[in-house]
């Protein structure tokens, strides 16, 4: 590794160089006194002479000479180098893309995992008292004691959970964003909504970049409120920043929608993708067909996330939480229960780390347990005396 | 390379200075002196090193990483620098050596024909 020596002492010289001149001039001083203590002074030429032959460029003598001498040598490598490079073209484009290639990725690859793991949603205030809520369902565990932690809530649980908050925590809910087209006069674009809780801004501290989000005018979720807030992404690309965007009818699968505010810059909603236009929950109609109102039923449409008061922490919001779940109304059918082993559990806001995890990546099964939630592991006895799973 | 056409005494061929130096070392580590006086001493005085030029190619032996060097206590007492080979620097020897016996058996053939 003669190259690494070579590379050690050249980095040496430059960042000690004045220990390195005085190195040379005692050097200098015991071959003098060397060829001196030996009668031979005489000889050899004086000290300028040499000085003149050490630094024989840059002018100075000394460091500065020595560091032109390697600014000389790095440049004419560079040069060399680039003309290489100029030489063959085609080889160099390759090279060039392939780093490109290879840096552009890690970067993005480097980003998703930094927002699916580290980071919270961009734009929300005080994120660090923020929580996702999850309901931990001991029956549901598996035999190897991965995740019973359910995210999704039917609106009468979400509600419960809201009504009790107090002064322990605020709570607010969303869907899940789904892709769907939006039309605006002959304009047709896709866009990702999500129906949040009229408390939904409030609750993650975003403000209206312009108009105003929702109020208590949009909270009943039996009447749909035909009003709508687009995130400030889709108004800067589809309404190239135009204020008039306020009071605009736009159309979407859902109906129509009057657009009466568009959302702070940064905030992009809670999921990965961006979220383009928040609409009232009493707007949602879930695709799949039910004999009551989707918000009458059992099925957990909702996403909830929370802050946590300041005088407040996770146990009081899980505790109070649960006893809030717990007593929730099941309208519907009278055949389920309520099962008093569940508990709400306090999670962070980043988007890969269920509830209880502060280092690492857990609770991987939850978005397969979203759309299919697995089979409780005990075993039922068919009347056939067999066992069955 | 300095050029001392003033000295008839020091004219070598280029990149032989440094060969010497490192025939020098490959004996064991010396001083900057102990290296010149070394090399006058094996030629019967012949070749002598000015400083101008021995230590500018020490300097460029260690650049290129073919010998290091370190502070240490001479015989007589006195605080030195000296010079050790690397490996690499044995195999730049080796190289020079080849490379140098070709050119004077080169030499030494075009001289004797007569």
């Amino acid at each position: 590794m003669s190259w690494l020596d070579g590379l050690r002492h050249r980095t040496h010289v430059l960042l000690h160089r004045s220990e390195y001149d005085a190195e040379l001039a005692e050097e200098r001083r015991f071959h003098r006194g060397m060829a001196q203590a030996e009668g031979r002074a005489g000889e050899g030429p004086d000290s300028e002479a040499y000085e003149a032959v050490r630094a024989p460029r840059g002018g100075g003598g000394g460091w500065r000479g020595r560091l032109s001498t390697l600014a000389d040598r790095l440049g004419q490598d560079l040069r060399y180098a680039l003309r290489g490079l100029a030489r063959s073209p085609g080889f160099t484009s390759v090279a060039v893309l392939t780093l490109a290639l290879g840096v552009g990725g890690n970067a993005a690859v480097f980003s998703l995992l930094d927002r699916l793991f580290n980071q919270p949603p961009p734009g929300v205030a005080d994120a660090e008292r923020l929580r996702r809520l999850y309901i931990q369902m001991p029956r549901w565990i598996r035999e190897d004691g991965r995740s019973g932690n359910f995210p999704a809530y039917s609106y009468a649980a979400f509600s419960a959970i809201e009504a009790l908050g107090g002064d322990a925590y605020d709570v607010a809910a969303w869907t899940p964003s789904r892709e769907e087209t939006l039309r605006d006069g002959t304009l047709a674009m896709p866009v990702h909504t999500t129906f949040v809780s009229h408390d939904y801004f409030n609750v993650l501290g975003v403000a209206a970049e312009l108009g105003r989000l929702f109020g208590n005018a949009e909270a009943r979720v039996d009447m749909p409120a035909p009003v709508a807030v687009i995130g400030h992404a889709l108004w800067k690309r589809d309404f190239g920043l135009d204020p008039s965007v306020l009071g605009r009818t736009i159309r979407l699968a859902s109906g129509d929608f009057t657009v009466v505010g568009v959302s702070a810059e940064r905030f992009t909603g809670l999921d990965l993708s961006y979220t383009d236009v928040f609409l009232p929950l009493g707007a949602y109609s879930p695709s799949l067909q039910s004999p009551v109102p989707w918000y009458e039923g059992t099925t957990s449409y909702l996403l909830a996330v929370a802050r946590v008061a300041a005088d407040s922490d996770d146990a009081q919001l899980s505790e109070r939480a649960t006893a809030a779940y717990l007593r929730r109304g099941l309208p519907g059918r009278a055949s389920q229960r309520i099962d008093s082993t569940e508990v709400i559990l306090a999670g962070p806001i980043v988007e890969r780390r269920g509830p209880g995890s502060r280092a690492g990546p857990r609770d991987r099964d939850r978005a397969v347990s979203i759309s299919t939630p697995r089979r409780p592991p005990c075993r039922l006895s068919s009347s056939s005396g067999q066992v069955s799973s | 390379m300095p050029k001392s056409s003033d000295n008839p005494r020091s004219e070598l061929l280029p990149g032989t200075l440094e060969m010497l130096i490192l025939r020098t070392l490959a004996a064991g580590d010396l001083h900057g002196y102990g290296i010149a006086r070394h090399i006058e001493q094996a030629s019967n005085g012949v070749l002598r090193i000015e400083q101008g030029s021995l230590y500018p190619a020490l300097e460029r032996l260690l650049e290129k990483g073919w010998a290091k060097a370190r502070w240490d206590r001479s015989p007589s007492g006195r605080r030195a620098r000296y010079y050790t080979m690397t490996p690499s620097g044995q195999a730049r020897l080796d190289r020079k050596v080849a490379e140098y016996e070709r050119v004077v058996g080169a030499i030494t053939q075009v001289m004797s024909e007569t």
